[in-house]
């Protein structure tokens, strides 16, 4: 078997609290990605994907959060470990990040040539200024803004919300990374412009072959999106299956509950239902599964401890104890 | 809902903003530019539309929130668009308002019994023994025990708070409650049991809700009528299931089509709008979404479209409703 393009295996991030204790924020986390592919992490808020994905380029809050445990490999190779310095040669060229707000991610005082140029520079000290402009045009032309060559010479707040996205998608795209990782990236946007958006993304997964990890709560946008899904409760992972198969067979009562919980644009429906109860705190974690309090079908042995991850024949894992005896 | 009897009625209602700059040119912003509205007793309005298509204002003015610009505002049968500050206060006892950001509308230094209770304080209902009865009385129906009373907003989550909110926008007794995004902020699993507890209230307190927000599909699970803006105007307006499965406004349509949905099956192609809303400062003429209407043509720039009747209540703004 090839090496996955990043694999990420039983990581654990902690945080440290005001009172300097050292409390876990995720457990147990492992996923691969591969080219061409998109995967998906949903979960609400809390439960860690954006701190995942924070992770996996080395961006967790210094001082406040660590990598405890585990191991992020790119391409085989541990980056969990790497030197700020080294991490820098990752960062925007293997992997690139685009954040929810496009707003607060563009500086207001530069124009948009001049972001994007820096960026450029810092991979490439040596290219020229025609090379970079034409490198820039070419971009914005492929992310679908009209004008570029007016737009460049424009400031972020000149821009619309969705034009600034578009923005930020070809500046992180600009130097071919090899994955991309998009965190939230069309929460702040209409629905309208958030249907452009993802048309975009698509588009440009199809024609570059970027890998992307799409961390979202909606599951209207991971089932349009994602070819994997990774679901993720308190910290924990607690399903991953490809996309079709989660949203025809969910297995997990967390999954189960949440997909019955969200209200449909195309269907009536009498009453929701709903998930009782919220989600757990950070530092009051219960020592077995985390769902269990929450969860229709929690005996004894969910509260006591957590259940090991089931892998059926077609690759479905659910961590859940109803599916332990059908192995 | 044939029979109820209207209980709020906007006529040809506008709210303009005005730049009032020293020397600059003075530019008019139409946010709400000549809405007919009608709620029911016992009705869910929903208004929908994408940010700064002016739903939010058109909720506000309704309050008087913002001071109309012109047209009517008709509250159980009488005009209350001149009322001044002091008349308006009797008002508001049967007319209260949901925000989307609990934490925002909570006094931080109010703990949850004082939020709850304030609005009887302020109206100076029975006596302070009777108030906190009626105050604990009306947390445990939004599903918080007394144990909540002694707790400040920060202490609680998300949805937690905006059950504090429905209680305290409930204990007047409102007839009408303008709801604005309410559960935007919300987690989806928090979201559902919000959305439960807000039909539950509506079908026990009879009030009647204006529901503002920009996503669809709570739209078609609260609401009984809905209403579509776009740029100050309403483009679309009937009952629930003549907007979802027969809407006529391009527009509608776009947007039914843009929502992402959470299933795996087949569906039809998606109309994906080309552009961005034109700036409300500066709207095109005719009719306003032909900028992006891939249907338009030159009588849509010269002439604007009228809301008119297509069948029945369903009522559309476009030159070629029925036809496309």
């Amino acid at each position: 078997m090839s090496t996955p393009l990043l694999e990420v295996r039983d990581e654990r991030i902690n945080f440290i609290l005001e009172n300097k204790k050292h409390v876990s924020a995720t457990e147990h986390v492992s996923f691969k990605l591969d080219s061409h592919t998109t995967l998906g992490i949903v979960g609400e808020s809390g439960c860690g994907k954006s701190i995942t994905a924070s992770s996996i380029l080395g961006l967790l809050p210094k001082g406040a959060g660590y990598v405890a445990e585990g191991e992020i490999l790119l391409e085989g190779k541990d980056i969990s470990k790497y030197t700020p310095k080294q991490m820098q040669q990752i960062r925007g060229k293997e992997i690139s990040m685009i954040f929810q707000e496009p707003m607060t991610s563009l500086n207001p005082v530069y124009r948009i040539e001049t972001q994007m140029t820096e960026m450029l520079k810092a991979h490439d000290p040596k290219i020229s200024k025609a090379d970079a402009h034409a490198r820039c045009l070419e971009m914005l032309t492929k992310v679908g803004i009209p004008a570029p060559e007016q737009r460049l010479r424009e400031y972020p707040h000149q821009l619309s919300g969705g034009m600034r996205q578009r923005v930020m998608i070809a500046m992180a795209l600009s130097t071919n990374p090899k994955i991309l990782i998009a965190d939230e990236p069309t929460t702040a946007l209409d629905v309208t412009i958030q249907a452009q958006i993802m048309e975009l993304m698509i588009e440009l997964k199809e024609s570059t072959g970027t890998a992307i990890m799409m961390i979202t709560h909606d599951m209207g946008v991971i089932a349009e999106m994602s070819d994997y899904v990774l679901v993720m409760y308190a910290g924990r992972v607690v399903e991953y299956a490809a996309v079709k198969e989660l949203f025809r067979n969910p297995m997990h009562p967390y999954t189960q509950g949440l997909l019955k919980s969200i209200p449909r644009s195309d269907q009536d429906s009498e009453e929701l239902f709903t998930i009782e109860g919220s989600v757990p705190g950070l530092t009051e974690m219960p020592q077995g599964c985390r769902f269990a309090n929450r969860c229709p079908h929690a005996t004894e042995r969910c509260i006591q401890s957590f259940p090991p991850t089931v892998e059926l024949e077609n690759g479905h894992q659910i961590a859940c104890w109803l599916y332990e005896e059908s192995k | 809902m044939e029979e109820s009897k209207i209980l709020l009625e906007t006529v040809d209602l506008k709210k303009y903003f005005e730049n009032k700059k020293f020397l600059s040119p003075k530019t008019v912003l139409k946010a709400v530019d000549g809405v007919d509205l009608k709620v029911h007793q016992h009705e869910t309005v929903g208004l929908v539309g994408e940010s700064g298509c002016g739903k939010s204002t058109l909720g506000r003015a309704i309050l008087k929130l913002h001071e109309p610009s012109s047209g009517k505002i008709i509250f159980k049968g009488s005009e209350i668009q001149d009322y001044k500050f002091n008349q308006m206060r009797e008002i508001r006892r049967q007319m209260q308002m949901i925000f989307q950001d609990p934490f925002a509308s909570l006094n931080p230094r109010y703990n949850v019994l004082q939020a709850v209770k304030a609005p009887l304080d302020v109206a100076g209902i029975g006596t302070s023994q009777e108030r906190t009865e009626k105050a604990l009385e009306m947390l445990s129906y939004v599903g918080l025990n007394e144990s909540f009373a002694e707790k400040y907003p920060h202490e609680m989550s998300g949805g937690q708070r905006q059950r504090v909110v429905i209680a305290r926008a409930m204990i007047l007794e409102p007839d009408f409650v303008v709801c604005d995004e309410p559960v935007s902020a919300l987690d989806v699993s928090v979201r559902a049991q919000v959305l439960n507890l807000m039909k539950k209230v509506q079908s026990e307190k009879q009030v009647s809700y204006l529901f503002i927000s920009h996503d669809l599909s709570v739209v078609r699970y609260l609401c009984d009528t809905v209403m579509v803006m776009y740029l100050g105007k309403i483009v679309e307006s009937g009952p629930k299931e003549d907007i979802f499965e027969r809407s006529a406004h391009p527009y509608t349509r776009a947007l039914l089509s843009a929502i992402p949905i959470p299933d795996v099956a087949e569906r039809p192609k998606r109309i994906v709008l080309e552009g961005d809303v034109p700036s409300p400062l500066n709207p095109p003429s005719g009719c306003h979404f032909r900028t992006r209407c891939p249907f338009a043509t030159e009588e849509c720039a010269k002439i604007e479209p009228k809301l008119d009747v297509l069948e029945g209540k369903h009522k559309v703004a476009c030159h070629f409703a029925g036809k496309i």
